[in-house]
């Protein structure tokens, strides 16, 4: 199977070793990964803060990047929200656009929706020796609307005790450019969210969405706390071997 | 027009600041989130009931002016006086006009969002009137001469010791702080404002075309009092809050109280559907609808009309995690909340009300609950982009993104940026994090710490590892 | 046109064109074909719907009483001992005539006022303040919520099971009905020959949480409610 990687600017500049767990991971899995150059951010920070005309831009790219890809698989819940829901209908109005961006959103999967829903794989035989805790991002659950994948993939790591992070479906105070512009309210939002980090004595907190990772680590490293961040491919490819 | 004596700003680190806020707010929204949730749980579709009820709201709005046709006819064939007020002062004079007429001293007024939208209690008691509140958390934010911080629990910001302290206030003598003697005190002091009041004021939770009805949902039982002993009622609506028939109705009770406080029904449904009939030996004598627009009918027609879907349930203020941290007055209007950040700025416009529509993270979680399916967290992206077309975002922030929408449509471009990224901003960083940055930067820094761009990009990375 | 009609027309017109179209007059609702709370009841005997009001209501600190005809008195007298009963005031209506209520009041010691012109509009209303107990009846009780639902007109006061602080219903079992749905269905097929000035649906005692979320019984309506269903 062929499929073609979205980084995201995020994993592409700041985490870059999440692109490369999810390139091991899927060509573990026996699956032939590419990574088209020509993609770009895929315009959210733009679409969110109200510049439509400047998201487009954006859009345009992504969708050219991923024109002739079969599937396009993406380690954000958001940015494959984004596509799924925005796309089509940021080009409502111009039906050849529109037309592209819904095929794109089409083929685009969420990483552990694609190993569990396309791969139809469960278990990736990886290993990791610890307890942790994950964070469902909102554009996950209510953008995308996968909330179990990522836990059932999880569940199956070797060595891994899960703890069930308490008000799991609240927002961390990321929101893009919210945690900026409405930094007092989102540091609210963020220290009620490492509390209960907390609270589940996890040594990892794992995540689908390095926006949430990274104002959740960001924030943690700031007030001292000793916990890590991962995003969920770089906990499948610890240990594993096919 | 906005009572606000201070910004947005100010407003919320006021809110932040206030330690009764921060225990209160999350206390009260996790108890009616809580019971919403297993209300919906229990019914065990609530998807199919949202649907059916939001394809009951579109119908009713494209045929607004039909059913609101449909409603005053049927109101005045059974008495009933109805006034058309385009604007707040219009319902202020009409109602004014009415208390004159009637020769009224004294007013007794139900829960009403809408009463609050027009500022009436203010400009009748300009008038020399004496106006009550009966609700009870209404009753001790008017003691308070706040406004209300929840739609369906105006004072949840007081504690039980401020409570008494405004209840010892009227009593002339010290009232412990146990609910049963505050509510006790309540009950008594507000019965004898009801016997003798001369009219009563209500909202309107819906009305129902069919019958010319006005249908009232309370736990209290204040709405029956106010529209029972008063010899006059008035009933103030927005022009939005109607249904076709009685059957329509049935769906819209059945989603509100569960959505408000996860109640199955409210204790009181009270269905007003003239003034008191030959053989009645109570009831007032003369009733009166008064519907208002007040630039609702701006919002028909346009991408924001789903908003008046809304039949103030108070969900979206439950589980949004702004609202948890900051509270309803922090918003500034007196719809808070979600659904406050999306109606403030279309009944009042942008000048006073721009931040509204960034106070938020863009969660969802209010779109997820809302009854009627208001998509609220896209309709403030819309807000957003409407306040960049019309020249409401700053220029530094617009240049910003121009260079986004550049360099995101010119790949070659954005390979460079992304590699430059780690030296760019590497002279910032220490120990590979950046702790204090310049510009929006800086209010991401502000509280915590962002990672420095890895030396070695993704895309670096591969190009080397796939000589690609 | 007069000047009111001017007004009318004005704002609705106003609606119409904001909507883009023409005005619009006489529309009716479309057969709405999703029926969602049908799951509800599907299935559930008239026993099933009985006794899932009587839950519900306790749930609400309301009790009860489900007896046959012959032990109303017996039923009657406790609740009026329970509820600490001197004084009341009850619907004229013929229903509560023919279970002797206020012979049966009177042998309790308890002073009943009726509901109708015997005495006039402004001494009802100070009776209804002042005495301890309401009783009316009902024309229909919902399972799903443990509601009663009743019309009020000529000899069926309002105030009756609002102002004093207890509240006694009584109903038949064959007057339960699956939720709200049926109530409405009532009510609309009622509309063309005209609805009386008020209808109540009643679910338990006056409650409110505006205090620190703390629930608290009776603040405007009776505190106390009480139900008396009547086996047939």
């Amino acid at each position: 199977m062929k499929v073609d990687l979205f980084i995201t600017c995020l994993a592409d500049a700041f985490y870059p070793q999440v692109g490369m767990s999810v390139v091991n991971v899927l060509e573990r899995l026996g699956v032939d990964v590419g990574f088209p150059k020509e993609q770009t951010c895929c315009g959210q920070p733009a679409y969110n803060s109200g510049y439509q005309k400047d998201a487009m831009k954006a859009a345009k790219q992504v969708i050219l990047a991923f024109e002739n890809s079969e599937t396009v698989v993406t380690p954000s819940g958001s940015c494959a929200a984004m596509i799924h829901h925005y796309y089509p209908k940021l080009f409502k109005g111009d039906p050849i656009w529109r037309d592209k961006a819904q095929s794109l959103a089409d083929k685009t999967y969420e990483f552990s929706d694609f190993l569990v829903n396309v791969l139809k794989v469960e278990n990736v035989n990886a290993k990791l020796e610890s307890i942790a805790t994950y964070h469902h991002s909102c554009h996950m659950i209510r953008g995308l609307e996968i909330r179990e994948e990522p836990s059932t993939l999880l569940s199956h790591v070797e060595g891994l005790t899960m703890k069930e992070l308490p008000y799991c479906n609240d927002c961390c105070g990321f929101g893009g450019t919210f945690a900026a512009k409405m930094s007092d309210i989102s540091e609210r939002m963020v220290d009620e969210k490492i509390n209960n980090i907390i609270s589940t004595e996890a040594k990892i907190l794992i995540g689908s969405d390095l926006g949430c990772l990274m104002n959740i680590g960001g924030r943690m490293r700031r007030t001292g706390q000793d916990i890590e961040i991962m995003h969920v491919a770089e906990v499948l490819e610890k240990g594993g071997k096919i | 027009m906005t009572l606000n004596s201070i910004d947005f700003d100010q407003r919320v680190d006021k809110a932040l600041a206030d330690p009764i806020l921060k225990q209160a707010v999350p206390f009260a929204q996790d108890k009616l989130r809580n019971g919403r949730n297993t209300a919906a749980d229990q019914l065990g579709n609530i998807e199919e009931w949202r649907e059916l009820a939001a394809e009951i709201r579109k119908h009713t709005i494209d045929n607004l002016d039909s059913y609101l046709e449909e409603l005053v006819t049927n109101v005045r064939k059974s008495g009933g006086f109805v006034h058309f007020a385009e604007k707040d002062s219009d319902a202020v004079d009409i109602i004014k006009k009415i208390a004159k007429d009637k020769e009224a001293k004294t007013i007794i007024k139900s829960k009403s969002m809408v009463t609050e939208e027009i500022h009436l209690n203010k400009h009748l008691e300009a008038e020399g009137l004496k106006v009550v509140e009966s609700d009870l958390g209404e009753y001790i934010i008017q003691l308070a001469n706040e406004t209300p911080s929840h739609l369906i629990a105006p004072a949840i910001h007081k504690t039980r010791q401020q409570v008494s302290a405004l209840f010892s206030e009227v009593a002339g003598r010290k009232l412990s702080d146990e609910t049963t003697e505050l509510c006790a005190f309540a009950r008594e002091t507000l019965r004898e404002e009801f016997l003798q009041a001369d009219i009563g004021i209500s909202g309107c939770n819906f009305a129902v075309a069919e019958s010319g009805s006005v249908v009232l949902v309370s736990n209290e039982g204040n709405a029956r009092l106010t529209t029972t002993l008063p010899k006059v009622h008035i009933a103030v609506m927005g022009l939005e809050r109607i249904v076709p028939t009685w059957n329509e109705l049935d769906i819209m009770i059945s989603m509100l109280t569960r959505s408000a406080t996860g109640q199955k029904i409210s204790v009181y449904v009270t269905g007003i559907n003239s003034a008191r009939q030959s053989g009645d030996l109570d009831g007032p004598e003369e009733f009166h609808l008064v519907i208002l627009d007040n630039g609702r009918s701006n919002i028909l027609g346009t991408a924001y009309q789903e908003a008046l879907n809304c039949i103030r349930c108070g969900a979206c203020l439950n589980v949004c995690p702004v609202y948890r941290h900051v509270g309803g007055h922090a918003y500034g209007g007196v719809y808070s909340g979600p659904i406050g950040a999306v109606l403030m700025p279309l009944l009042e416009g942008y000048d006073d009300w721009k931040e509204l529509p960034h106070a938020s993270s863009l969660c969802g979680a209010c779109t997820e609950v809302c009854p009627v399916k208001i998509p609220l967290h896209d309709l403030l992206i819309e807000h957003r982009k409407d306040e960049v077309d019309q020249g409401y975002a700053p220029l530094p922030e617009k240049m910003a993104f121009k260079g986004f929408g550049y360099i995101n449509s010119h790949p070659a471009l954005y390979d460079k940026t992304v590699k430059l990224s780690s030296t760019g901003l590497g002279v910032l960083a220490k120990d590979g994090y950046i702790t204090k940055g310049p510009g929006m930067l800086g209010g991401w820094t502000d509280i915590r710490d962002l990672p420095q761009p890895k030396k070695q990009s993704f895309r670096e990375w591969w190009a080397k590892e796939r000589k690609e | 046109m007069t000047v009111d009609q001017l007004n009318q027309e004005k704002f609705l017109t106003n609606i119409s064109s904001r909507l883009g179209r023409e005005r619009r007059s006489g529309v009716k609702p479309p057969i709405w074909k999703n029926k969602p709370y049908l799951h509800l009841y599907e299935g559930k005997t008239n026993e099933d719907l009985i006794e899932q009001f009587i839950d519900n209501l306790q749930l609400l600190n309301t009790n009860v009483d489900r007896i046959t005809r012959q032990e109303f008195e017996v039923t009657l007298a406790k609740v009026l001992k329970d509820f600490e009963v001197n004084s009341a005031i009850s619907w004229d209506n013929p229903f509560l005539h023919d279970l002797d209520l206020t012979s049966l009041l009177t042998t309790n010691g308890v002073e009943n006022s009726i509901w109708n012109n015997s005495v006039s509009e402004d001494e009802l209303k100070q009776r209804s303040a002042k005495v301890d107990l309401g009783i009316t009846c009902a024309d229909l009780g919902l399972a799903e919520t443990g509601t009663v639902v009743f019309m009020n007109g000529e000899g069926r006061g309002r105030m009756v099971s609002l102002l004093p602080p207890f509240y006694l219903c009584i109903l038949k079992e064959s007057q339960i009905v699956p939720r709200i749905t049926q109530a409405m269905e009532h009510i609309h097929a009622k509309v063309p020959t005209g609805l009386p000035a008020c209808i109540n649906f009643i679910t338990g005692p006056s409650r409110t949480a505006d205090i620190e979320m703390d629930l608290a019984l009776g603040v405007h309506g009776p505190g106390k409610v009480h139900v008396i269903l009547l086996r047939e």
